[in-house]
Protein backbone atom coordinates (compact mmCIF):
# COMPACT_ATOMS: atom_id res chain seq x y z
CA UNK A 1 0.00 0.00 0.00
CA UNK A 2 1.17 3.41 -1.26
CA UNK A 3 1.43 6.00 1.95
CA UNK A 4 -0.12 8.23 -0.16
CA UNK A 5 -3.00 8.04 -2.16
CA UNK A 6 -4.64 10.97 -5.27
CA UNK A 7 -7.62 10.18 -6.79
CA UNK A 8 -9.76 12.40 -8.70
CA UNK A 9 -13.95 11.97 -8.71
CA UNK A 10 -15.44 13.28 -12.19
CA UNK A 11 -19.15 13.74 -11.40
CA UNK A 12 -21.99 15.16 -14.30
CA UNK A 13 -24.90 15.09 -13.40
CA UNK A 14 -28.29 15.47 -14.91
CA UNK A 15 -30.40 18.22 -14.59
CA UNK A 16 -32.82 16.43 -13.50
CA UNK A 17 -30.78 14.83 -10.52
CA UNK A 18 -30.13 17.51 -7.31
CA UNK A 19 -26.69 17.58 -7.09
CA UNK A 20 -26.41 18.01 -3.08
CA UNK A 21 -27.29 14.97 -2.00
CA UNK A 22 -25.13 12.97 -4.30
CA UNK A 23 -22.14 15.47 -3.10
CA UNK A 24 -22.83 14.44 0.50
CA UNK A 25 -22.74 10.63 -0.36
CA UNK A 26 -19.50 10.77 -2.26
CA UNK A 27 -17.89 12.73 0.78
CA UNK A 28 -19.38 10.55 3.43
CA UNK A 29 -17.58 7.44 1.48
CA UNK A 30 -14.03 9.47 2.00
CA UNK A 31 -15.10 10.77 5.55
CA UNK A 32 -12.00 9.96 7.52
CA UNK A 33 -14.46 6.90 9.83
CA UNK A 34 -15.42 5.87 6.33
CA UNK A 35 -11.85 5.48 5.10
CA UNK A 36 -10.69 3.50 8.84
CA UNK A 37 -9.71 6.98 10.61
CA UNK A 38 -6.66 7.45 8.02
CA UNK A 39 -5.88 11.30 7.13
CA UNK A 40 -7.65 12.43 4.22
CA UNK A 41 -8.33 15.87 2.48
CA UNK A 42 -10.45 16.84 -0.18
CA UNK A 43 -10.07 19.48 -2.77
CA UNK A 44 -13.06 20.86 -4.96
CA UNK A 45 -11.40 21.66 -7.97
CA UNK A 46 -14.68 22.62 -10.11
CA UNK A 47 -17.68 23.18 -9.22
CA UNK A 48 -20.56 24.27 -12.15
CA UNK A 49 -24.00 24.81 -11.56
CA UNK A 50 -26.12 22.25 -13.72
CA UNK A 51 -27.21 24.00 -16.88
CA UNK A 52 -30.05 22.36 -19.81
CA UNK A 53 -30.40 24.43 -22.64
CA UNK A 54 -33.66 22.75 -24.16
CA UNK A 55 -34.30 23.17 -28.07
CA UNK A 56 -37.16 25.59 -27.16
CA UNK A 57 -35.18 28.02 -26.77
CA UNK A 58 -34.24 31.06 -28.44
CA UNK A 59 -30.47 29.66 -29.55
CA UNK A 60 -32.13 25.82 -30.09
CA UNK A 61 -34.68 27.65 -32.49
CA UNK A 62 -32.13 29.07 -34.05
CA UNK A 63 -29.79 26.26 -34.69
CA UNK A 64 -32.76 24.07 -35.07
CA UNK A 65 -33.71 26.62 -38.18
CA UNK A 66 -30.30 26.86 -39.68
CA UNK A 67 -29.37 23.30 -39.54
CA UNK A 68 -32.50 22.51 -41.19
CA UNK A 69 -32.12 24.58 -44.10
CA UNK A 70 -28.51 23.43 -44.63
CA UNK A 71 -29.59 19.40 -44.75
CA UNK A 72 -32.95 19.77 -45.55
CA UNK A 73 -33.55 17.77 -42.30
CA UNK A 74 -34.36 18.84 -38.44
CA UNK A 75 -31.47 17.99 -35.86
CA UNK A 76 -32.20 15.64 -32.95
CA UNK A 77 -31.89 17.24 -29.65
CA UNK A 78 -30.66 14.90 -27.36
CA UNK A 79 -29.18 16.21 -23.36
CA UNK A 80 -25.08 16.15 -23.49
CA UNK A 81 -24.25 16.10 -19.60
CA UNK A 82 -20.55 15.66 -20.19
CA UNK A 83 -19.89 19.23 -21.92
CA UNK A 84 -18.70 21.46 -19.09
CA UNK A 85 -17.81 24.15 -21.39
CA UNK A 86 -21.47 24.69 -21.66
CA UNK A 87 -21.90 25.41 -17.63
CA UNK A 88 -19.53 27.36 -17.97
CA UNK A 89 -20.47 29.86 -20.10
CA UNK A 90 -23.91 29.93 -19.05
CA UNK A 91 -22.42 30.93 -15.77
CA UNK A 92 -21.28 33.74 -17.44
CA UNK A 93 -24.95 34.66 -19.65
CA UNK A 94 -23.52 32.93 -22.89
CA UNK A 95 -25.76 30.07 -24.24
CA UNK A 96 -24.30 27.60 -25.64
CA UNK A 97 -24.78 24.14 -27.66
CA UNK A 98 -22.81 21.89 -29.38
CA UNK A 99 -23.66 19.77 -32.76
CA UNK A 100 -22.17 16.39 -32.70
CA UNK A 101 -22.36 14.00 -35.50
CA UNK A 102 -24.00 10.94 -33.72
CA UNK A 103 -25.82 11.20 -30.85
CA UNK A 104 -24.56 10.79 -27.30
CA UNK A 105 -24.52 7.52 -26.87
CA UNK A 106 -21.98 6.50 -29.00
CA UNK A 107 -19.85 9.48 -28.72
CA UNK A 108 -19.54 8.68 -25.23
CA UNK A 109 -19.74 5.22 -25.80
CA UNK A 110 -16.74 2.36 -25.83
CA UNK A 111 -16.78 3.03 -29.68
CA UNK A 112 -16.13 6.35 -29.50
CA UNK A 113 -13.73 6.82 -32.24
CA UNK A 114 -16.45 7.76 -35.05
CA UNK A 115 -15.76 8.33 -38.34
CA UNK A 116 -17.36 12.00 -39.56
CA UNK A 117 -19.34 11.84 -42.88
CA UNK A 118 -18.13 14.59 -45.48
CA UNK A 119 -21.95 15.64 -45.10
CA UNK A 120 -21.57 16.30 -41.26
CA UNK A 121 -18.61 17.86 -42.10
CA UNK A 122 -19.72 20.02 -44.87
CA UNK A 123 -23.37 20.99 -42.30
CA UNK A 124 -20.99 22.09 -40.23
CA UNK A 125 -18.24 24.11 -42.08
CA UNK A 126 -21.41 25.70 -43.68
CA UNK A 127 -23.00 26.93 -40.51
CA UNK A 128 -19.75 27.94 -39.26
CA UNK A 129 -19.66 30.24 -42.92
CA UNK A 130 -22.98 31.92 -41.78
CA UNK A 131 -21.96 32.46 -38.26
CA UNK A 132 -18.73 34.54 -39.93
CA UNK A 133 -21.03 35.96 -41.98
CA UNK A 134 -23.33 37.18 -39.26
CA UNK A 135 -20.90 37.84 -37.11
CA UNK A 136 -21.71 40.59 -34.74
CA UNK A 137 -25.88 40.27 -36.38
CA UNK A 138 -26.53 37.22 -34.74
CA UNK A 139 -26.95 34.71 -36.44
CA UNK A 140 -29.21 33.67 -39.77
CA UNK A 141 -32.71 35.14 -38.41
CA UNK A 142 -35.57 33.17 -39.59
CA UNK A 143 -36.64 35.38 -41.68
CA UNK A 144 -33.74 35.38 -44.19
CA UNK A 145 -33.63 32.06 -44.24
CA UNK A 146 -37.65 31.74 -45.65
CA UNK A 147 -36.35 34.69 -47.90
CA UNK A 148 -33.60 32.90 -49.01
CA UNK A 149 -35.71 29.58 -49.09
CA UNK A 150 -38.33 31.32 -51.60
CA UNK A 151 -35.87 32.30 -54.27
CA UNK A 152 -33.97 28.89 -54.15
CA UNK A 153 -37.39 26.82 -54.38
CA UNK A 154 -38.65 29.21 -57.04
CA UNK A 155 -34.86 29.29 -59.08
CA UNK A 156 -34.91 25.24 -58.90
CA UNK A 157 -38.44 24.79 -59.70
CA UNK A 158 -39.86 27.40 -61.53
CA UNK A 159 -42.37 28.57 -59.57
CA UNK A 160 -42.84 30.52 -55.88
CA UNK A 161 -43.69 28.34 -53.11
CA UNK A 162 -46.44 28.26 -51.04
CA UNK A 163 -46.53 28.36 -47.77
CA UNK A 164 -47.44 24.67 -46.83
CA UNK A 165 -44.88 23.85 -50.07
CA UNK A 166 -42.08 25.86 -48.15
CA UNK A 167 -42.70 24.60 -44.86
CA UNK A 168 -42.79 20.92 -45.87
CA UNK A 169 -40.20 20.86 -47.95
CA UNK A 170 -38.06 22.92 -45.49
CA UNK A 171 -39.19 20.93 -41.86
CA UNK A 172 -40.54 23.95 -40.35
CA UNK A 173 -43.72 25.17 -38.74
CA UNK A 174 -46.41 26.32 -41.04
CA UNK A 175 -47.19 29.07 -38.56
CA UNK A 176 -43.87 30.15 -38.51
CA UNK A 177 -43.58 30.35 -42.15
CA UNK A 178 -46.40 32.10 -42.28
CA UNK A 179 -45.39 34.94 -39.91
CA UNK A 180 -41.88 35.13 -42.22
CA UNK A 181 -43.86 35.80 -45.36
CA UNK A 182 -45.82 38.60 -43.39
CA UNK A 183 -43.03 40.25 -42.05
CA UNK A 184 -40.82 40.08 -45.27
CA UNK A 185 -43.81 41.77 -47.03
CA UNK A 186 -44.23 44.37 -44.60
CA UNK A 187 -40.00 45.10 -45.62
CA UNK A 188 -40.80 45.13 -48.99
CA UNK A 189 -39.08 42.15 -49.94
CA UNK A 190 -41.83 39.90 -51.40
CA UNK A 191 -45.51 41.00 -52.29
CA UNK A 192 -48.90 39.53 -50.94
CA UNK A 193 -52.15 39.41 -52.68
CA UNK A 194 -54.28 41.45 -50.78
CA UNK A 195 -55.91 39.88 -47.51
CA UNK A 196 -53.88 36.66 -48.10
CA UNK A 197 -49.94 35.14 -47.51
CA UNK A 198 -50.46 34.09 -50.81
CA UNK A 199 -47.09 35.77 -52.55
CA UNK A 200 -47.75 37.87 -55.75
CA UNK A 201 -44.80 38.36 -56.53
CA UNK A 202 -40.92 37.78 -55.38
CA UNK A 203 -39.06 40.43 -56.83
CA UNK A 204 -38.33 39.60 -59.68
CA UNK A 205 -40.39 36.67 -60.17
CA UNK A 206 -44.31 36.63 -60.40
CA UNK A 207 -46.31 34.11 -59.36
CA UNK A 208 -49.15 35.05 -61.54
CA UNK A 209 -48.74 35.03 -65.01
CA UNK A 210 -47.68 38.12 -66.99
CA UNK A 211 -47.29 38.92 -70.19
CA UNK A 212 -43.48 38.79 -69.35
CA UNK A 213 -42.03 35.12 -69.71
CA UNK A 214 -38.34 33.92 -69.23
CA UNK A 215 -36.73 31.43 -70.45
CA UNK A 216 -33.79 29.60 -70.20
CA UNK A 217 -31.49 30.26 -73.23
CA UNK A 218 -29.83 26.86 -75.05
CA UNK A 219 -32.25 24.49 -76.18
CA UNK A 220 -30.94 20.80 -74.45
CA UNK A 221 -29.92 21.89 -71.23
CA UNK A 222 -30.97 20.55 -68.38
CA UNK A 223 -32.80 23.15 -67.74
CA UNK A 224 -34.12 24.20 -70.86
CA UNK A 225 -37.84 23.47 -70.00
CA UNK A 226 -38.07 25.87 -66.87
CA UNK A 227 -38.76 29.29 -67.58
CA UNK A 228 -40.42 32.13 -64.92
CA UNK A 229 -42.77 35.02 -65.13
CA UNK A 230 -41.52 38.18 -64.03
CA UNK A 231 -44.03 41.03 -63.04
CA UNK A 232 -42.77 43.54 -65.74
CA UNK A 233 -40.13 44.02 -68.31
CA UNK A 234 -38.03 45.86 -65.93
CA UNK A 235 -37.80 42.71 -63.66
CA UNK A 236 -37.15 40.56 -66.76
CA UNK A 237 -33.95 41.60 -66.91
CA UNK A 238 -33.81 40.65 -62.90
CA UNK A 239 -34.29 37.57 -63.56
CA UNK A 240 -30.75 35.80 -65.26
CA UNK A 241 -29.31 38.05 -63.22
CA UNK A 242 -30.74 35.68 -60.12
CA UNK A 243 -30.69 32.84 -61.60
CA UNK A 244 -26.77 33.00 -62.70
CA UNK A 245 -27.20 32.39 -66.24
CA UNK A 246 -28.31 33.72 -69.34
CA UNK A 247 -31.70 33.37 -70.39
CA UNK A 248 -34.14 33.76 -74.02
CA UNK A 249 -36.99 36.17 -72.88
CA UNK A 250 -40.41 35.73 -74.73
CA UNK A 251 -42.43 38.95 -73.94
CA UNK A 252 -45.40 39.37 -75.05
CA UNK A 253 -45.46 43.57 -74.40
CA UNK A 254 -49.10 45.11 -73.83
CA UNK A 255 -49.81 48.40 -74.83
CA UNK A 256 -53.61 49.91 -73.89
CA UNK A 257 -54.59 46.20 -73.20
CA UNK A 258 -53.49 45.12 -76.92
CA UNK A 259 -50.98 42.57 -77.31
CA UNK A 260 -48.27 44.89 -79.08
CA UNK A 261 -45.10 42.48 -79.63
CA UNK A 262 -44.19 39.26 -79.50
CA UNK A 263 -40.18 39.21 -79.80
CA UNK A 264 -37.51 36.60 -79.49
CA UNK A 265 -34.55 37.68 -77.74
CA UNK A 266 -31.05 36.78 -77.65
CA UNK A 267 -29.65 36.59 -74.07
CA UNK A 268 -30.09 39.73 -72.08
CA UNK A 269 -26.43 39.37 -71.03
CA UNK A 270 -25.02 39.38 -74.82
CA UNK A 271 -27.37 42.06 -75.73
CA UNK A 272 -26.05 44.61 -73.09
CA UNK A 273 -22.14 43.07 -74.26
CA UNK A 274 -23.22 43.82 -77.72
CA UNK A 275 -24.57 47.07 -77.42
CA UNK A 276 -21.26 48.35 -75.46
CA UNK A 277 -19.32 47.95 -78.47
CA UNK A 278 -21.93 48.30 -81.44
CA UNK A 279 -24.61 50.34 -82.17
CA UNK A 280 -26.50 47.65 -84.54
CA UNK A 281 -26.78 44.67 -83.21
CA UNK A 282 -28.11 42.32 -85.87
CA UNK A 283 -30.49 39.42 -84.05
CA UNK A 284 -30.83 41.08 -80.81
CA UNK A 285 -34.47 42.82 -80.45
CA UNK A 286 -37.19 43.55 -77.76
CA UNK A 287 -36.18 46.92 -76.38
CA UNK A 288 -39.11 49.42 -75.71
CA UNK A 289 -36.80 52.38 -77.12
CA UNK A 290 -38.10 55.38 -78.94
CA UNK A 291 -34.67 55.93 -80.70
CA UNK A 292 -34.89 53.21 -83.13
CA UNK A 293 -31.76 53.86 -85.08
CA UNK A 294 -30.55 51.86 -81.52
CA UNK A 295 -32.11 49.04 -82.33
CA UNK A 296 -32.24 46.33 -84.57
CA UNK A 297 -34.84 43.33 -84.70
CA UNK A 298 -34.53 39.72 -85.04
CA UNK A 299 -34.67 39.58 -88.38
CA UNK A 300 -31.52 41.23 -88.69
CA UNK A 301 -32.59 44.50 -90.22
CA UNK A 302 -30.69 47.74 -88.77
CA UNK A 303 -32.38 51.31 -87.86
CA UNK A 304 -35.54 50.28 -87.63
CA UNK A 305 -38.04 50.39 -84.58
CA UNK A 306 -38.93 47.80 -82.37
CA UNK A 307 -42.73 49.28 -82.76
CA UNK A 308 -42.30 48.33 -86.17
CA UNK A 309 -40.96 45.16 -85.73
CA UNK A 310 -43.47 44.44 -82.54
CA UNK A 311 -46.31 45.22 -85.41
CA UNK A 312 -45.06 42.57 -88.01
CA UNK A 313 -44.11 40.16 -85.56
CA UNK A 314 -48.01 40.57 -84.55
CA UNK A 315 -49.30 40.36 -88.15
CA UNK A 316 -47.64 37.29 -88.62
CA UNK A 317 -48.63 35.46 -85.37
CA UNK A 318 -52.69 36.49 -86.26
CA UNK A 319 -52.03 35.59 -89.82
CA UNK A 320 -50.02 32.04 -88.51
CA UNK B 1 -33.89 53.24 -73.06
CA UNK B 2 -31.72 50.15 -74.83
CA UNK B 3 -31.37 47.08 -73.65
CA UNK B 4 -27.45 47.81 -72.00
CA UNK B 5 -29.46 50.76 -70.28
CA UNK B 6 -31.84 48.52 -68.59
CA UNK B 7 -30.10 45.60 -68.31
CA UNK B 8 -27.49 47.52 -66.02
CA UNK B 9 -29.15 48.63 -63.37
CA UNK B 10 -31.57 45.59 -62.98
CA UNK B 11 -28.58 43.29 -62.69
CA UNK B 12 -27.19 45.05 -59.62
CA UNK B 13 -30.67 45.94 -58.43
CA UNK B 14 -31.90 41.91 -58.45
CA UNK B 15 -28.67 40.30 -58.74
CA UNK B 16 -28.11 39.57 -54.88
CA UNK B 17 -31.55 38.49 -54.23
CA UNK B 18 -29.78 34.75 -53.52
CA UNK B 19 -27.21 35.92 -51.42
CA UNK B 20 -27.96 34.90 -47.63
CA UNK B 21 -26.97 38.35 -46.04
CA UNK B 22 -29.32 39.98 -48.75
CA UNK B 23 -30.30 43.66 -48.06
CA UNK B 24 -32.20 45.98 -50.02
CA UNK B 25 -30.21 48.60 -51.79
CA UNK B 26 -29.94 51.95 -49.17
CA UNK B 27 -31.60 55.61 -50.90
CA UNK B 28 -27.15 56.55 -51.94
CA UNK B 29 -26.50 52.99 -53.82
CA UNK B 30 -30.33 53.07 -55.84
CA UNK B 31 -28.92 56.47 -56.86
CA UNK B 32 -25.60 54.83 -58.06
CA UNK B 33 -27.30 52.27 -59.48
CA UNK B 34 -29.72 54.11 -61.47
CA UNK B 35 -26.96 57.17 -62.35
CA UNK B 36 -25.78 55.05 -65.50
CA UNK B 37 -29.52 55.48 -67.29
CA UNK B 38 -29.77 58.82 -68.11
CA UNK B 39 -32.51 60.89 -68.98
CA UNK B 40 -34.15 57.34 -67.00
CA UNK B 41 -32.00 58.06 -63.63
CA UNK B 42 -34.27 61.08 -61.83
CA UNK B 43 -37.51 59.10 -62.50
CA UNK B 44 -36.11 55.76 -61.12
CA UNK B 45 -34.31 57.16 -58.15
CA UNK B 46 -37.86 59.32 -57.14
CA UNK B 47 -39.43 55.81 -57.13
CA UNK B 48 -37.05 54.83 -54.07
CA UNK B 49 -39.12 55.62 -51.27
CA UNK B 50 -36.24 56.51 -48.84
CA UNK B 51 -38.52 55.20 -46.16
CA UNK B 52 -38.96 52.26 -47.72
CA UNK B 53 -35.13 51.51 -49.02
CA UNK B 54 -33.07 52.28 -45.80
CA UNK B 55 -35.06 48.87 -44.16
CA UNK B 56 -33.09 45.99 -44.32
CA UNK B 57 -33.79 42.15 -43.31
CA UNK B 58 -31.43 40.35 -41.60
Amino acid sequence: MPDVCLFTVDRRTNPTRTWRPRERRLLELIDPQAAGGRETSVTVIQEVRVVVLGHGSALGRTLADAVTVVTGEPPVAEMCPGLLETRFYAARGVPLMPTVPACSRSSHGPKRVREIDRSHGGVREDLRARGRRHAGGGFVNFDQQVRLAIYEMTVNDGRIPSIDELAESRHVDRERVAAAYRALADAHVIVLKPGTTDIWSAPPFSAVPTAFRVNPAKPGRSDAGRWWYAPCAWDAFGVPAVVRHDVHTSRQMRDNGRAAAVAACRTARHSAAASSTSKSRPGISGTTSSTPERTSCSSGRKRRSIRWCAARHARARRDA
Amino acid sequence: MTIAQAWDPSTKWRGTRLDPDFRRPTVEEARAIFAGVGRWSATLAALTKPELDNRVIG
